[in-house]
């Protein structure tokens, strides 16, 4: 006897991240998952971001690491609220893990939640957590050939940051050929510049993701 | 990618499905579809199944992985079809516009149930 099933394995993590993403939108919250190898300056964004984004609008911010809670208590000492996920092993944030998070996180008045996602350009990618934005930071010293290796990352993104500018002058690291990249597996992700260690292009990165939260109150 | 962790969930669902269909014997095929573009490897899917399926109903089972092709759309001149490289320019008009329409999904498609043991009996 056949039985016809037809039913996507992702879809359980899907319906999580729908469940989620009302959770978001019943307190007027917008969820950022922030996408990126280790190292490439996704806690250090966060920290510099904080400097310039308007106090009255509160942010908080789920960390995904696999051990330690070293990059929370980053977050902590902004004075921003935060909650760690450890995944023990486990390559990617699912919405589970973000669901449960979320009881620990108290959401009234915040009005965006950044989600760092596991340092990891592969997995994921394919694991909605009921985000309203997604963000792929990039860094120089990476290489200017991510786009064009890791598609299934990069063709899912609504932003890339471009991290580590002020580095340029001692890599090799070829902007026009990342731009090339990005028109072709995501021509509508916006690309920012930044430096988040010396704080440049940090404003404009603040002005993108304000016009991205108020967009999102007036749906 | 994350197969044992996707193999896990198929399990999960393989289970819900047989128990919503009222089956209560195991199972001795299962098949999968597996996109292109999806992320998924095959011998590591395989693999994981082999790992993670003992003391299920799905032990010992043949795992029988179909492979989608990846299909796109061309933003530029409307080509729909196969596709190798998501990266490559469009076959037809050689704009670099294409747009992944298939081959990203993995789904588990049917499960073949062993048949009752009623025969015995005859």
């Amino acid at each position: 006897m056949r039985v016809v099933v037809a039913r996507d394995i992702l879809k359980a993590n899907d319906q999580l991240a729908r469940a989620n993403r009302r959770r978001f939108d019943d307190v007027g919250v917008t969820a950022v998952n922030v996408l990126g190898s280790p190292g490439c300056g996704k806690t250090s964004l966060i920290e510099a971001f904080h400097q310039s984004w308007p106090k009255r609008l509160e942010f908080g911010v789920i960390e995904g690491d696999l051990a330690t809670s070293r990059d929370a208590e980053r977050i902590e000492r902004l004075g921003a609220p935060v909650v760690q996920i450890n995944t023990e092993g486990g390559c990617h944030l699912d919405a589970g893990m973000v669901s449960k998070a979320l009881e620990q996180l108290d959401l009234e008045g915040l009005r965006m939640v950044f989600i760092e996602n596991v340092g990891n350009l592969v997995c994921p990618a394919a694991y909605q957590l009921g985000e309203h934005f997604r963000v792929a930071v990039l860094s120089l010293p990476e290489g200017d050939d991510k786009v064009a290796k890791y598609p299934s990352m990069f063709s899912r993104v609504d932003l890339v940051v471009l991290n580590k500018i002020d580095l340029a002058p001692y890599l090799a690291f070829d902007e026009g050929r990342v731009k090339e990249d990005l028109a072709r597996v995501s021509p509508e992700a916006a690309l920012v510049r930044v430096s988040a260690r010396d704080g440049t292009g940090v404003e404009r990165l603040v002005e993108y993701l304000l016009s991205v939260v108020e967009a999102d109150t007036k749906e | 990618v994350h197969e044992l962790s996707l193999v896990e969930d198929l399990l999960a669902i393989a289970e819900d499905e047989l128990n919503r269909a009222g089956v209560k014997e195991q199972v001795r095929e299962v098949v999968v579809r597996v996109g292109a573009l999806s992320g998924v490897n095959a011998e590591a899917l395989k693999f994981a199944f082999e790992a993670a399926s003992p003391r299920t109903r799905l032990a010992g089972a043949g795992l029988v992985i179909k492979e989608i092709r990846a299909t796109g759309r061309c933003r530029h001149c409307d080509y729909l079809g196969a596709i190798d490289d998501p990266l490559a320019p469009c076959p037809d008009c050689g704009n670099p516009s294409l747009q992944i329409e298939d081959g990203r999904d993995l789904q588990l498609e049917s499960l073949e149930v062993e048949e009752r043991a009623e025969r015995q009996h005859e």
